[in-house]
């Protein structure tokens, strides 16, 4: 049937099916800003466009049903300003908003936000921030907290109110929306770093640009499905195929008969993988409720669909194991009996053992002897998801050269390229992997998770295929954080000292051992090494941290922002908060106190290299106390704790206040194994081309790496032109997770700088020379886009380049580098919490949420503090509303974001960050990590809140109403400590 | 189904929708306003979008408000002017949701955890579905008819007194318990009570009788499920029960005064 859209002031005419949805036809249309969030009860709010001026969701719409109304998407507004000869209107003022206040990260729901607040401000050009936030309430934003989306919309709202004509260059105002900054330590003087420049990638994800990988529409493009088991654990006894495969407009069904059984892990880790090797493509085997059966290609989605509907399975059911502790009791059933199984370290399948850790540092038994009091309490914490909103997608394709493309939504690519090699049977120099704009991936796209799929039914098909998870696969087949079960025991001296610390966990890895043990691993690593005890005990800690990381018939664990230190923290800070105040102590003071100082060792470090050789390392920069200091500053600890008038609500006798803290410490990148590689040249103009294989995932690296080399070469950002993650073009790099990137790769972009800029000095020098000025090259600065003599005569950068590549002695100047350390400096952090809680219901309302952290120099503030905000939004679900919950029969609870629920904008806690700046010398301009640290203290912090308000020691997380309840019931029958 | 035979047709009047009615019986499927995720079912041959037939309309009169099917959420929370009400639908869902989804798709979905229903059945609003006479409250059956019907007319009687309070894992978080009460004209209250996404429980509370507690207690005996348990459900609806009462009798005497 012939369809008619008027869209953006234009009529569109096109074929539909009567049954066709409003978004598919977006998108075929070409309108690719609309994006797909895999949801079906309309959740996300990703698939925005105004119908007649109101946003509404497209996906809840048939096509037909749009014709006849006025459709605008945020492709209508804005463009780039500089368009060659062609005079342009520039970026809306909200987009340019958007652009200056670093709302952007990872870009995918943008175009959405952008045309709820155009709707919003036709409306009201004088709005309430509760007003925006309620305008931005039907899209879901995993990156940003919303703090700068809103203030974005009431910056836009200001400047149109103040002049629609008047448009002051982009990056004016970016100033306005920096944090609060405080410097520790002495910093050098710099002109790009420390700076808050514009994200490098910002504008034109707030135009709509097609940038992600669902947006390269190539023609004759198949659509992936994948059959998933509707059973938790089963042996496939047979499968019948015939029926979908006879199903016209489909191209290709697998089964595990089909493929060649090739065991691999699906973590996206350095050779060689430190876990087991317990997976394959396709199984004759299901481990868990959504484990794959078969894929399907066909021409479009609903006959995949359809076909997936037409194969026939026949499954011997077998026991199901959900609950850890069942998993290593004897006569349990083995979850890995394949013969093909690859152990690492101590995993044992036969004991359903995906990993075993066991760390003894000092003599933890002496420590326990020496202690006046030893408190023990076990502790559990949750399985989370990361809940990206662009899912899982990737296009294969063969290119002209018979090389298989891989266009993925990866942190990975160089990994996905050579784990994927061997599981398709193709040499690594045969296969490209691409990373274009990722929308989010907070470690479930560390996973080499879907590229297989696509691939393989490209090789059967040779046609491209495009393969998009949808929102309950994300749940049910993705991955998520470990859940695990934690006791913890400490002994401690009556003046707080503490003597000996321990951690025994029970962690659940699910069906298979992707991260098993080095996420464990960092549960104990990070957050018990930030205790060392006091006084002699700070140079002979006792810490002991075991772990056993088991298999269930659950959906598999993997990497999650925080990467295991989140669920160390729930547990350690929790119990040193519950220690201080039954020792009287206070426990900021009990803390710091036992806190690791300025030249001590990590402990860790001596014992621990996630199954490598350790490597001891002094910890130089702890920015902690001053963290704390302005933390307890911007939250008005000293008015808030202890203070009985703070903590009753007047009137309201069932509601109390009540204030907590926790305090935290990370890691930047692995030491000896973390490289990033980086190279840099010279272009016609004095501009750069920064070729980097550090994967920016909404982050801002790909900015933070351009401004180390723009400060390095004395230049400005837009002069680099930073080109990332394609395993063909860039240099290698390990990819983006352990918080590495800006130490790990800024360091490899800072050695190919300064190597570009010698070169560039000894060019000048030259120059000079033949202009009758002898200037020694080490004499010659880079800065203004000139090399300046000491004389104060100069050559600009332009000139440099047009003398290198055309005049005299032509050369490329260009440098290659990559960088390894030994080294692994440590962020630190201050969280606090207040919290109001309804003593009647065990509801728990957060109403401020203040982080403070030490993350070395800050390379550009307004994109680290989004860094910080949405880590503490991710935190607070942790804290207080996000699991996943399975039954006996490993059937999940969560399959969308309803059930599942992430918080909206209109009802996010006022969130602020503080950066204290230490300088350690080992980053690049003296930068830490900032990616991480804010996902792990906000979740205790809470409970410690809730304890404060009401006594209330909830020892499971999150704090649902149920367990405070629980937890208030048990105080009120004398049990301070949380259980009977 | 091969979707090349489906067709699409939007009636603009009464006559035009009989037709197609009389033509397509049984192979129907109506399009009414946005739906959570629309999709053709099997052996459906017309797709009928009822936009163009005004049931988007509402009607605000001295004694009721009708809403037409295909008022979306949005525009019903702005018509009744009940701040409750407001909360209940801002819990249900965003604004975009709000803008997109319609009445009839909304009822057609709904279980025991709606925030919004539980208020629409406290309010004892009432269904005409297309081609009946009699209007009906809300019921398991009615949802069943609205498989292959839509709500021509939903009847709300005012002046609206309502109070609704709940408890989720966040603000805006599906409830876990939850209770709406309405103050009837008659000078009863309606009380619905869910949580549970099978639960749709309602009761009377008569002036001078008990304050219900003991009645929402023992609907809530037994209600456990993923999540919550029934213990807990039964404390948190007896609290919440007593603070929508209060609010009710706080607007009442206000009114009083007034």
């Amino acid at each position: 049937m012939k369809l008619y859209l008027l869209i953006n002031d234009k009529t569109y005419e096109t074929d539909c099916a009567a049954g066709e949805s409003l978004l598919s036809v977006l998108r075929r249309l070409g309108l690719l800003s609309v994006k797909s969030g895999g949801c079906v009860r309309g959740e996300c709010g990703a698939c925005t466009v105004l119908m007649d001026g109101k946003p509404v969701n497209a996906c809840m719409f048939l096509a037909f049903q749009a014709q006849g109304h006025n459709l605008e998407t945020v492709e209508h507004f804005g463009e780039h300003p500089q368009q060659g000869w062609k005079q342009t209107e520039g970026y809306d003022p909200i987009q340019k908003a958007f652009i200056e206040s670093g709302s952007v990260q990872c870009g995918y729901c943008t175009p959405a936000m952008i045309l709820a607040a155009k709707a919003l401000l036709r409306q009201n050009p004088e709005p309430s921030e509760a007003e925006v936030r309620e305008a931005l309430s039907g899209v879901l934003c995993r990156c940003t907290a919303y703090v700068k989306p809103v203030q974005a919309v009431l910056k836009a709202a200001e400047e149109i109110r103040r002049s629609e004509h008047e448009t002051a260059e982009i990056g004016a105002n970016i100033s306005e929306f920096e944090p609060d900054m405080v410097e520790v330590d002495s910093i050098p003087e710099t002109v790009t770093i420390g700076k808050s420049e514009v994200k490098v990638d910002a504008a034109k994800l707030t135009l709509g640009k097609p940038a992600f990988t669902a947006d390269l529409q190539l023609p004759g493009t198949l659509t992936a499905k994948v059959l998933r088991s509707p059973h938790a654990h089963a042996r496939i006894v047979s499968i019948d195929a015939s029926k979908a495969r006879a199903l016209p407009g489909v191209a290709a069904v697998l089964t595990w008969e089909d493929l060649p059984r090739v065991v691999y892990s699906t973590a996206g880790q350095s050779d060689p993988i430190p876990g087991p090797l317990d997976m394959f493509s396709l199984d004759n085997k299901v481990r868990f409720v959504g484990d794959r059966v078969a894929f399907v290609a066909a021409d479009t989605a609903e006959i995949a669909e359809k076909a997936l509907g037409l194969i026939d399975v026949t499954y011997e059911l077998l026991p199901v194991i959900v609950d850890p502790r069942d998993a290593m009791k004897p006569g349990a059933i083995r979850i890995h009996d394949e013969a093909e199984y690859v152990n690492f370290a101590d995993s044992d399948p036969s004991q359903n053992l995906a990993a075993k850790i066991r760390i003894d540092i000092g003599d933890v038994e002496k420590g326990f002897a020496e202690a006046d009091r030893i408190f023990e309490q076990e502790y559990v914490v949750p399985k989370v998801q990361q809940v990206h909103i662009e899912p899982h997608v990737t296009l294969t394709y063969w290119d002209e050269d018979d090389r298989l493309v891989i266009r993925t939504s990866t942190q990975v690519p160089f990994h996905v390229r050579r784990q994927m090699a061997p599981v398709l049977g193709l040499p690594v120099k045969r296969i490209r992997v691409i990373k274009p704009r990722i929308g989010g991936g907070f470690g479930n796209k560390q996973e080499v998770l879907i590229e297989d799929v696509a691939a393989h039914l490209t090789i059967a098909t040779g046609r491209p295929v495009l393969y998009e998870m949808t929102r309950e696969e994300e749940f049910i087949a993705s991955r998520a954080r470990h859940p695990m079960r934690i006791r913890m025991k400490t002994g401690v001296k009556l003046d707080g000292t503490m003597t000996a610390n321990q951690m025994t966990a029970l962690s659940d890895t699910g069906a298979y051992g992707c991260h098993a043990l080095t996420v464990t691993g960092n549960t104990g690593q990070k957050s018990m090494g930030l205790y060392v005890g006091d006084g002699e005990y700070r140079k002979h800690p006792n810490i002991r941290f075991y772990a056993d990381i088991v298999y269930t018939n659950t959906p598999p664990s993997g990497a999650y922002r925080g990467y295991g230190v989140p669920q160390g923290y729930w547990p350690l800070d929790r119990h040193f908060e519950f220690i201080a105040r039954e020792l009287g102590i206070d426990p900021i003071v009990f803390r710091l106190k036992n806190a690791l100082r300025p030249g001590e060792y990590q402990p860790f470090s001596t014992a621990w290299n996630e199954g490598r050789e350790p490597v001891p390392e002094v910890i130089q920069t702890v920015g902690l106390e001053q963290a704390v200091a302005e933390g307890k500053r911007a939250i008005g600890w000293d008015e808030k704790f202890g203070n009985e008038a703070w903590h009753s609500v007047a009137g309201k006798p069932h509601l109390r206040r009540g204030i907590g803290i926790a305090t935290v410490m990370q890691g930047t990148a692995i030491p000896n194994l973390d490289m990033g590689g980086a190279s840099l040249k010279i272009n016609d103009d004095g501009s750069f081309n920064l070729l980097v294989g550090a994967t920016d995932l909404g982050t801002g690296s790909d900015t933070a790496l351009g401004q180390i080399a723009a400060e390095t070469l004395g230049v400005e950002l837009e002069d680099i032109i930073v080109t990332s993650s394609d395993t063909d073009t860039t240099p290698f790099d390990v990819g983006a997770y352990a918080s590495s990137t800006t130490y790990i790769s800024g360091t490899a972009v800072l050695k190919a700088a300064k190597e570009v800029a010698q070169r560039i000095r000894e060019r000048a020098a030259q120059i000079f020379e033949a202009r009758g000025e002898v200037v020694p090259a080490e004499k010659v600065e880079l800065k203004d886009r000139h090399a300046v003599a000491p004389s104060g005569s100069q050559i600009s950068m332009a000139e440099i380049a047009l003398d290198s590549l055309h005049w005299r002695n032509q050369e490329q100047i260009m440098a290659t580098a990559s960088y390894v350390s030994p080294k692994c400096p440590p962020p630190f952090a201050a969280q606090f919490a207040t919290v109001l809680v309804d003593i009647e219901t065990g509801q728990v309302k957060v109403e401020e949420l203040v982080m403070a952290v030490d993350s070395g120099v800050i390379i550009n503030p307004v994109a680290a503090s989004g860094q910080i905000e949405g880590g503490i939004a991710q935190a607070l679900g942790y804290g207080v509303s996000e699991e996943m919950i399975y039954d006996a029969e490993g059937q999940p609870r969560e399959r969308d974001l309803v059930d599942y629920h992430i918080f909206r904008a209109d009802e996010m806690p006022e969130i602020r960050s503080i950066f204290v700046e230490t300088y350690e010398e080992t980053g690049p301009y003296g930068a830490k990590a900032v990616a991480e640290i804010p996902l792990d203290g906000a979740a205790p912090a809470i409970g410690n809140a809730v304890l404060d308000a009401c006594g209330a020691n909830v020892l499971d997380n999150p704090l649902t109403p149920e367990r405070v309840w629980h937890a208030l019931k048990l105080k009120h029958e004398g049990y301070t400590n949380g259980k009977a | 189904m091969n979707e090349n035979e489906l067709t699409y047709a939007r009636p603009i009047n009464w006559d035009e929708l009989n037709d197609l009615q009389k033509d397509y019986s049984g192979r129907i499927m109506y399009l009414a306003g946005g739906d959570y995720h629309p999709k053709v079912r099997e052996g459906v041959a017309i797709l009928i979008d009822l936009q163009d037939l005004e049931f988007d309309q509402v009607v605000c009169m001295d004694d009721m408000t009708l809403f037409g099917g295909l008022v979306n959420l949005q525009q019903l929370g702005d018509a009744l002017e009940s701040a409750d009400l407001q909360e209940a639908i801002s819990i249900e869902a965003g604004i975009n949701l709000r803008n997109s989804l319609s009445l009839t798709n909304y009822v057609k979905s709904s279980n025991g955890r709606s925030s919004m229903q539980l208020c629409l059945n406290a309010l004892e609003a009432s269904y005409r579905l297309a081609g009946e006479d009699n209007p009906e409250t809300f019921s398991l059956d009615l949802k069943k008819k609205l498989s292959g019907s839509f709500i021509e007319e939903m009847q709300i009687q005012n002046p609206v007194s309502l109070a609704f309070a709940a408890v989720g894992r966040s603000p805006k978080d599906q409830p876990v318990v939850a209770v709406a009460a309405s103050k009837r004209s008659d000078s009863r209250i309606h009380v619905a009570c869910g949580g549970l996404e099978g639960m749709w429980a309602e009761f009377d509370i008569f002036y001078g009788d008990d304050d219900g507690e003991t009645t929402i207690r023992n609907l809530y005996r037994g209600a456990e499920d993923a999540w919550a348990g029934a213990e807990y459900r039964q404390e948190a609806a007896a609290v919440l029960l007593s603070r929508c009462l209060q609010k009710l009798w706080k607007e009442t005497n206000t009114k009083e005064e007034a």
